[in-house]
């Protein structure tokens, strides 16, 4: 049951991942939004996987928490996505709601940081032998 | 063409494919010019940061108008030869690239030998044909759609060793 939880977010990440690399010539805003949607649907594997029963909340930054806190768990010592996912969620709400101006340039570091949490995710995934994570 | 013109069309085609599996993949690791498992991959580019599925791609080179002069079987046959070869290469996916010989010449397309005998005996995966024109945006385009293969064990140990010993030629670090 785990595993087949681990697919669907992984599967939705992945989709959003595609659909961000499709737009980001020309859409920035969208393909930004859909990079960070890309890393919480990551994290939301990986918690599934570490044994978290629920994670469907508009509170990221306790999503962020509960990762760290899982992986301190099993020892593992890499936690630097936990950083940039964090680092994410705090330009979710100023790039779908806030008036300020986000640069194009802000929105190429998202798609970079994004990149960057995918690398971590799946190497994470990978090395904690999480139920589904591979097919 | 003089023999450094096809070398630099090859190297500009293993770019093209190249931009071509990481904009379908996600974050790949992508290898050039492969040893994989003993045979010679131009493109190998392994999905999910290196964790996920393998593609492998072998090129076909250009040999001028596909229609002219007879080099229409040339290319069929030798495109036949790398699907059959590639067959019982251990990757979940499998490409052949057909490289345009001629900017006005976009006539390639796989034919039915080339259709029957892309499939697995099983079934489960087909060889997929790409065309790589390089005077084309983006240069590209996919003939055959492929179809993945069964994974394995030798294939998922052979991706960790070749990813662990060797440098990608593309990847994003974390």
């Amino acid at each position: 049951m785990i595993a087949v939880q681990v697919h669907h977010y992984l599967d939705r990440a992945k989709d959003f991942f595609e659909g961000m690399k499709f737009l980001k010539d020309d859409l920035a805003y969208s393909s930004a939004l859909l990079g960070i949607h890309c890393a919480i649907s990551y994290c939301d594997a990986l918690r599934i996987g570490l044994g978290s029963t629920k994670v469907s909340s508009d509170d990221h930054g306790s999503a962020a928490d509960d990762l760290k806190k899982r992986l301190s768990d099993r020892r593992f010592e890499n936690l630097r996505g936990v950083e940039h996912f964090r680092s994410l969620l705090s330009k979710k709400s100023r790039v779908a709601y806030q008036p300020d101006a986000v640069r194009k340039h802000d929105c190429e570091l998202i798609l970079k940081d994004t990149e960057r949490f995918v690398v971590w995710a799946e190497e994470t995934g990978k090395r904690l032998k999480i139920e589904g994570w591979l097919r | 063409m003089i023999e450094t013109q096809v070398q630099q069309e090859l190297g500009r085609a293993k770019n093209a494919i190249q931009e071509y599996l990481i904009r379908k993949l996600v974050v790949p690791k992508v290898f050039l010019d492969a040893d994989w498992n003993g045979t010679q991959v131009d493109v190998l580019a392994i999905d999910r940061a290196g964790v996920g599925d393998v593609h492998a791609v072998r090129m076909v080179p250009p040999q001028g108008r596909f229609i002219e002069d007879g080099a229409v079987v040339l290319i069929a046959r030798q495109v036949l030869e790398a699907v059959k070869e590639l067959k019982s290469l251990p990757s979940q996916y499998r490409h052949v690239a057909v490289l345009s010989g001629d900017p006005d010449n976009h006539r390639f397309c796989p034919s039915d030998p080339i259709l029957q005998e892309s499939f697995a005996e099983d079934g489960v995966g087909r060889v997929g044909v790409l065309y790589v024109d390089l005077t084309l945006e983006p240069p590209v385009e996919v003939k055959l759609k492929p179809e993945r293969f069964r994974s394995s064990k030798e294939i998922v140990e052979l991706a960790d060793r070749y990813v662990a010993e060797h440098t990608a030629n593309w990847e994003v670090r974390e």
